[in-house]
């Protein structure tokens, strides 16, 4: 008898302690809220969401790039503790660097050509026409012309198949390209953007498509499209990538590398020799007594910090179509017809849009010299040094100043160097394939490097 | 080190340190233990309650207003109570419960642009213009709660036959709390993070047996299952550019942010598992488990694992001297599996905000429909016994582990756009290595006792596959490597300062293997030459050591004084000094003074490349400060006296009074800090790197312990 109620206890226990997890929150519940599944993207109310993401993908990357090509470039010296600040300045890249700024840009140009595969298909959306597909075009677009502008060679992999091809009729096939193919990419999307825009009245869009087509036409040596398509955009245009401090995605990263630490300084550069007192290039020597600054010195403890003003808040967008870079496009498609006196005034026209007095040639068009001067020749005043410094300090800090020392071949890559010496009798001027990509794509395992 | 008096060019005088000139002071620690046990025929109670108290080593001063900075040191307590009753004669019931409670106030330290020790040890050189107090304005502390209970019924119906229900809950909170105060010199407008997570484990276990002879020999078998719920929630908080002084929440910061952790995720299984007896000396074991896992793909079925063991009393048998003591035998093979993290197997997206705080989505989590959990397998055989009349006891074992599918995060295709890693079943792993224990009995009578322990264990571990990947990179320089084919010029790789790399000597032709993890860094190619340092990347050796060793020894003297002396020592591995690194690169480093006055003079052209790549702070790289990090410490040194009864007053029984000394001594050839000094160093991080790190402390404890 004892033991039948013993058994009764014990198999009442089990049962309650089996039953008890199944309450009002079961044992067996699963549950990882917070992620969203695939599939649950495909509906026109999601579309919105989709767009927002490109556009945060495309400058939650592009922050870093406009951060590293300025270290790369000597645009801005490195003054803190970075390992890799310590190998872009002596002007050392190889595949291992490459590694996050490949994936930047090939999540930010995926997002968007796949995003608009996926818009195309999804039930009850209006393609045509709808600012959301413009704006998608746009960001694709503008992506490709990143891909193209900074890095040595593309690879696509994905989205397009013969299934799905582009706009354009491509199909990714993993193949090593040359970086043309992401400028030819960029001009079917950037069409396509004025095309959609243009039908859904949104003229700034239609303005940075155009803009993004100027760019993407002069980096294919285009000139005569990249001057007709740079004509359609107003000086005073700006679209930029959005910065805030919404959340800390968001925030830009060369405010945190200059307010929040001092890990890069103006100090010696062009900006901080030829741009003092430049609206373009405004920067505060935290050595003075009233700066505001943490610290004088930048991170490491001994180089003078000058803390870039262009963007002083977390919220600071960055430029990608500029206006006033639509005019010394003209003003570079002028050199290089000999005209110097259509370059003055339209480098000029943009000197005006900043309040600046106008530059008066030496009368000679030259050619780019370089020289001390953090990387652009200082005083010389023939029209190639002149479109030099002005576009170094025209674009300052938004991811331009590799690209131009690239296409331009660059007396500066020749083992130039601001404050700290190159090491390297030729500097890296483009990104090269990633390790990434080199260790899980057969067609390119042999191309990437080290240094 | 702490200690800079001023007038040096490097280490100027600090203002901001303390009157002592000291950044260190004594911090004093205090613990109280109260115990109570007893019970009646059928029930037994015990219950235990601690309290402690631990002051800092930094003297964090006061702010520039005079007012008291926030201290450094701890205060924990914890309450026990265990109770058992039998509420008839075939069942046992007992009920497990502990609670404690820890408050933690720290400094900022480690890899921290505002740690007191970076910014000390790089003098002129660092974040604070060399006023490093004003990193002491910064408040930080942590609360963790810590709550377990469970019930044990365990219920004998017959003869050979036992139940056994196990039901609990495991319960942590930790609350985090980080600020910096309005108009703090780093952050001007200041900012405040809170960071709070519970973890909730609650189990579920069963288990029956039958013990009974069958055909002469003794059988039990077993069977039995688990269920085990995990759950997590918790969320990050940041209030960042406060309108004003005084005591803040995170609301008020201009600008605020939140993150929330909340997931749930059910593992259990069923075993079944039958020891045989032969002789009351020799066991066999054999069982298996199946386990599923909420986290597996949609592909993924029900894991099993087997596992068999034997143990041999050999001393028992006839023809075993019986003057040698006693010896067993034993050995063991097993599998087990760890399962990967929940939705890792799915194609997700997750949420972020762009365009200015509007809704938006980014590739989360390519998806793995395959996905299934990494299994370790083990062996291991041993033996373990005494001798001279129990003078001697000794222990030896050897294991062997290898683990396969092991879950690796595997970049993925980057041009295909959706980039990042996925965890696959990729990559093999394999560590071995002996562990060794011997106790001598030296003396032993009524005047003088005394034993001497010793101790040896050793861990080699190798990454024999990872698919296709050549390398993962998972920080500081620290590197999974696949194994590579021995070349010519890796058998005839040069050496600096006698330190070799991995596959140095090897034979052309061979694979070299690579420790988990290595690390890979630049080493200078041309040491003794005049000119620029050549480098080349060389993976020099794992950086969690492969043998530990120990000594202790305890003598006791009439019964009532005994010295206790515990000592370790660790080697085999190396640590890459980021502190003598970055203040090489500051021309701050006390061992390159040299160097650095010759570059100074002008004199670069005159030193050697191995002179250079160790001090030049233009060239230096970190894997020049990288050395074998072989140490040994006396971690222990204790005193004890017991009290004579004759002195106790009537209602003790016994008292104890014991003077402890920890972390007194430490020998080591490494050049950093200390080689216990780094960060990410827990169990489960693998890599390591010492930057700026405080070592153990050195420490002394008065204690009484009465028994009443």
């Amino acid at each position: 008898m004892k033991t039948t109620n013993t058994r009764r206890l014990f198999m009442g226990a089990l049962l309650a302690a089996f039953a008890s997890t199944g309450c009002d929150e079961s044992i067996f519940d699963v549950k990882n809220p917070g992620r969203i599944l695939d599939d649950d993207l495909n509906t026109a109310r999601g579309v919105a969401s989709l767009v927002t993401g490109m556009s945060s993908d495309f400058s939650a990357s592009y922050d870093d790039i406009s951060f590293t090509t300025a270290r790369l470039s000597d645009e801005i010296v490195g003054s803190g503790s970075y390992f890799s600040t310590g190998r872009y300045r002596r002007g050392l890249f190889d595949s291992e660097d490459s590694n996050g700024f490949w994936a930047g840009v090939q999540r930010a140009r995926w997002v968007a050509e796949a995003g608009l595969l996926r818009m195309q298909g999804i039930e009850g959306y209006q393609y045509d026409g709808n600012a959301e597909t413009a704006r998608a075009h746009l960001f694709g677009g503008l992506a490709n012309r990143w891909f193209g502008e900074n890095f040595c060679q593309v690879i696509f992999s994905e989205p397009y198949s013969d299934e799905n091809p582009g706009p354009g009729g491509e199909t990714d096939t993993g193949d090593p390209l040359d970086r043309n193919a992401a400028f030819q990419r960029a001009v079917v999307l950037l069409e396509r953007a004025v095309q959609h825009g243009s039908s859904a009245g949104r003229s700034d869009i239609v303005n940075a498509a155009e803009g993004g087509l100027a760019q993407v036409y002069m980096g294919m040596g285009d000139f005569s499209n990249a001057v007709a398509r740079a004509a359609k955009v107003p000086t005073d245009f700006v679209f930029a990538a959005a910065y805030s401090s919404n959340s800390s995605r968001e925030e830009s990263q060369v405010w945190r590398e200059t307010h929040a630490r001092h890990e890069v300084s103006a100090w010696m550069t062009l900006a901080g020799t030829v741009g003092a007192g430049d609206p373009r290039t405004p920067w505060t020597d935290c050595a003075a007594a009233d700066s505001g600054c943490q610290s004088g010195n930048g991170a490491d403890g001994q180089t003078i910090h000058y803390r870039q003003e262009k963007y002083p808040t977390r919220d600071d967008d960055i430029p990608l179509v500029k206006g006033t870079e639509m005019r010394l496009i003209e003003a570079e498609a002028a050199l290089m017809g000999n005209d110097l006196a259509t370059a003055m005034a339209k480098v000029n026209e943009v000197r005006a849009h900043f309040g600046l007095d106008p530059l008066e040639s030496d009368g000679t068009i030259g050619q780019i010299t370089g020289g001390d001067g953090g990387g652009a020749n200082p005083t010389s005043m023939s029209g190639w040094d002149i479109l030099d410094r002005e576009r170094h300090l025209t674009l300052w800090l938004e991811g331009r100043r590799l690209w131009d020392l690239h296409r331009w071949d660059h007396p500066h890559l020749d083992g130039g160097g601001v404050v700290y010496e190159a090491t390297v009798a030729r500097r890296a001027s483009c990104m090269p394939i990633s390790l990434d990509e080199c260790q899980v794509n057969e067609k390119v395992s042999s191309l990437c490097f080290s240094v | 080190m702490l200690y800079w008096p001023g007038g040096d060019e490097q280490f100027p005088a600090d203002p901001t340190c303390p009157a002592s000139g000291s950044w260190l002071k004594d911090g004093y620690l205090q613990n109280y233990n109260l115990s109570v046990r007893g019970g009646a025929e059928r029930m037994n109670y015990f219950m235990s309650a601690k309290w402690g108290a631990e002051e800092g080593v930094f003297d964090t001063g006061t702010d520039a207003t005079g007012a008291a900075r926030p201290t450094q040191g701890q205060e924990a307590w914890s309450l026990r109570g265990n109770f058992s009753f039998a509420p008839a004669e075939d069942l046992d019931v007992r009920f497990n419960t502990f609670y404690s409670h820890r408050y933690v106030d720290w400094v900022p330290d480690g890899n921290n642009a505002e740690g007191l020790l970076l910014n000390v040890f790089r003098g002129g050189r660092d974040y604070t213009n060399d006023e490093d107090g004003k990193l002491l304005d910064m408040l930080i502390h942590n609360i963790n709660d810590h709550f377990t209970s469970g019930v044990n019924l365990l219920w004998n119906p017959m003869e050979g036959m036992n139940h056994r229900l196990n039901a609990g809950i495991d319960w942590v909170r930790n609350e985090y709390f980080e600020e910096r105060p309005w108009g703090y010199f780093y952050v001007q407008l200041g900012n405040r993070e809170t960071d709070e997570r519970t973890f909730r484990k609650l189990t579920l276990d069963y288990a029956g047996t039958m013990d009974r002879t069958l055909f002469g020999l003794s059988s039990s078998t077993s069977l039995g299952g688990q269920l085990y719920n995990d759950f997590v929630t918790g969320t990050n908080g940041f209030g960042d550019d406060f309108a004003g002084p005084g005591a803040k929440i995170l609301q008020s910061g201009a600008i605020t942010e939140a993150f929330e952790v909340n997931s749930t995720v059910t593992s259990g299984g069923f075993f079944l598992q039958e020891i045989i007896g032969i002789g009351d000396r020799l066991f066999l074991t054999g069982g298996v488990r199946v386990d599923g896992h909420s986290a597996f793909g949609r592909d993924f079925g029900l894991e099993i694992y087997p596992k068999g063991q034997f143990s041999y009393v050999i001393s028992d048998e006839s023809f075993f001297p019986a003057s040698f003591g006693t010896l067993k035998l034993r050995g063991a093979f097993g599998d087990s599996g760890k399962a990967p993290g929940l939705f890792d197997a799915a194609r997700t997206w997750a949420s972020v905000a762009g365009d200015n705080g509007k809704p938006g989505v980014t590739p989360d989590n390519l998806g793995n429909p395959v996905l299934g959990p990494e299994r370790t397998r083990e062996w291991e055989v041993g033996f373990e016994g005494t001798t001279l009349n129990g003078r001697i006891g000794f222990e030896y074992q050897y294991f062997n582990q290898n683990t396969f599918d092991a879950l690796i995060p595997v970049t993925q295709l980057p041009s295909g756009g959706f980039v990042g890693t996925q965890l696959e079943n990729v990559g093999e792993v394999s560590n071995a290595g002996h562990e060794a224990f011997v106790n001598l009995n030296l003396l032993a009578s009524n005047a003088i006792g005394w034993d001497v322990g010793l101790r040896l264990s050793t861990s080699e571990s190798r990454v024999i596959d990872l698919g296709a990947l050549e390398s993962i990179n998972i920080g500081w320089r620290n590197y999974v490597r696949a194994p590579i084919e021995c070349t010519s010029e890796l058998s005839n790789g040069v050496t600096f300062d006698g330190n070799g790399y991995i596959g140095q000597g090897c034979t052309p032709g061979d694979m070299v293997y690579f420790p988990l993890p290595a690390f890979c860094h630049d080493r200078v190619q041309n040491p003794e030459a005049v000119a620029a340092p050549d480098y080349t990347e060389h993976c020099l050796g794992s950086t969690t050591p492969k043998y530990t060793y120990g000594i202790s020894t305890t003598m006791t003297l009439s019964q009532r004084l005994t010295l206790d002396v515990v000592g370790e020592g660790m080697g085999g591995h190396w640590l890459s000094s980021g502190t003598a690194y970055q203040n090489t690169r500051r021309s701050v480093w006390p061992l390159c003074r040299s160097t650095f006055a010759a570059l100074a003079a002008g004199q670069r052209n005159a030193l050697t490349a191995g002179e250079r790549a160790l001090c030049d702070p233009s060239v230096v790289r970190y894997g020049m400060w990288t050395q074998p990090a072989d140490f040994f410490k006396i971690r222990s040194a204790s005193l004890s006296f017991r009290v004579p009864e004759d002195f106790l007053p009537g209602q003790v029984r016994s008292a104890t009074v014991r003077l402890q000394g920890r972390n007194l001594f430490t020998r080591t050839d490494f050049e950093g800090v200390d080689p216990e000094a780094f960060e990410d160093g827990s169990a489960e991080v693998l890599f390591r790197q010492e930057y700026y790190n405080l070592p153990p402390i050195r420490s002394f404890l008065l204690s009484v312990q009465v028994d009443f």
